[in-house]
């Protein structure tokens, strides 16, 4: 008899897990596991999994959102065996990355490091957070128009900020638009830049900060269109400003929760300056509800 | 006619025996060049941010370093269990620190085994030709003895 295996989003994750956790995860029922977001491992904690809701994997393979009886524990060794799937065995080649927190991981996923750090460089993990990096076509339908001046997606975390900037990217591009991404974690294109569909005319960056990026980009590249994900700090912000002239729009997310979080940050006010025509504000669980407004609006606003 | 094949044999014997010996101690000495070459090419590629795992699949063959469920191993033969110690101490944790301590391991580990293989190369100076001749002489002997 052949085996049909069909092939799950958890299933581009599983060559980071040690053989006992993937064995676990491999075993879920498929709507699970192509619902699955994030796989939680703590150090001799139980192993959960996030998908609509936590779910906890039990030793009989099953999965409750509930604490089961026999839970899956994580052992401190899976964790360190995972840190050294990730990274090839090479801490020192991910030194950077592991510095701010974080590790990429083949087809765009990536994996939340915490841990102990010491005199500035990484020492030991004692939590791994693997987020399955999601690609939902045609999500991006509504915020197409309204990109035209440059856009903003605002939302929480986990709310679809990054999926929704990555089909937007794969819309414009497949219009014949030109993007260039500048993508410093791998996190919307992946490193392999394959896995992800992000369109034909679409440029990639990979490894520079988004400044770099940016200057690269508009030396180099031509682009209409400049995206990159979650802009951190208000010195990169200035550094991609004196980068920037018009013409060129931005597109890119930001942490918050509403109109109050945008004013309140620097970094996103500061981005309402004549960088953006409008903003996307993602109210909804994984982006069921976008609401726009324009700069003006949130900078009128009480 | 049979006791001088026997004694002709046990001559052979005698003889392989010391040249044995002494391709030991020509083989230590060639592994631990290897090692110390690996050792190199790891540094340089370290530098350049190369992983490790692909380090090893590339160049650890030569040293006889292979990579078996995610751990570095060495092959142990012709190896002196002080040497093989080192080589495992190396490998041991090799790739999970940050870059400047992988280098300084590296270098040191380099030195280490720099000084077992002027070592070997001085062993294998002196007591090559010598076993190589005691298996020669032992087997003259045995067949003198014999006749």
């Amino acid at each position: 008899m052949v085996d049909i295996k069909t092939k799950t989003k958890a299933d581009s994750v599983l060559y980071a897990l040690p053989q006992r956790i993937a064995g676990y995860i491999d075993a879920l029922p498929i709507f699970i596991k192509n619902s699955i977001r994030e796989i939680r491992l703590r150090a001799s904690s139980p192993l959960c999994v996030i998908c609509e809701t936590t779910l906890y994997i039990s030793e009989d393979t099953s999965a409750s959102s509930y604490l089961p009886s026999r839970p899956v524990i994580v052992s401190r060794g899976e964790i360190d065996e995972t840190v050294k799937r990730i990274t090839g065995s090479s801490l020192y080649a991910r030194e950077q990355e592991l510095k701010e927190g974080y590790l990429s991981m083949k087809g765009g996923n990536r994996a939340g490091i915490s841990g102990c750090f010491s005199g500035g460089s990484f020492k030991q993990a004692n939590a791994i957070n693997i987020r399955i990096a999601g690609q939902v076509k045609g999500c991006a339908e509504p915020l197409k128009e309204q990109a035209e001046n440059g856009l903003l997606i605002v939302g929480r975390a986990g709310s679809g900020k990054t999926t929704l900037l990555r089909d937007l990217i794969r819309l414009l591009s497949y219009e014949g638009n030109r993007v260039s991404v500048i993508d410093t974690r791998g996190e919307l294109c992946g490193y392999d830049c394959e896995a992800l569909d992000v369109g034909p005319n679409t440029d990639i960056i990979n490894g520079v900060s988004k400044a770099e990026g940016c200057e690269m980009a508009l030396r180099t590249l031509n682009p209409q269109y400049i995206a990159f994900d979650e802009v951190g700090n208000g010195r990169e912000l200035a550094l991609i400003r004196e980068s920037f002239f018009s013409g060129v729009k931005i597109l890119t997310t930001a942490h918050g929760a509403g109109v109050q979080d945008i004013k309140s940050r620097e970094v996103t006010k500061a981005l309402l300056d004549g960088c953006i025509g409008k903003i996307a504000i993602i109210e909804g669980a994984a982006g069921s509800q976008i609401t726009f407004t324009t700069p003006k609006e949130v900078l009128c606003s009480d | 006619m049979i006791k001088i094949v026997g004694i002709l044999l046990l001559m052979a014997v005698c003889s392989a025996y010391g040249f044995y010996r002494a391709n030991m101690l020509f083989c230590r000495k060639k592994r631990l060049k290897a090692l110390c070459l690996f050792i190199e090419s790891a540094e340089n590629k370290i530098r350049l941010g190369s992983e490790m795992q692909q380090i090893v699949l590339t160049d650890g063959a030569a040293a006889g370093i292979y990579l078996e469920n995610l751990n570095f191993l060495i092959k142990k033969e012709n190896l002196t269990p002080s040497d093989i110690a080192l080589a495992e101490d190396f490998l041991g944790s090799l790739g999970m620190g940050d870059m400047v301590g992988e280098l300084k391991r590296c270098q040191t580990y380099k030195s280490l085994i720099e000084k077992e293989y002027i070592n070997a190369e001085q062993e294998a100076k002196q007591k090559a030709a010598l076993y190589q001749k005691l298996g020669v002489f032992l087997g003259l002997l045995v067949g003198i003895v014999m006749i």
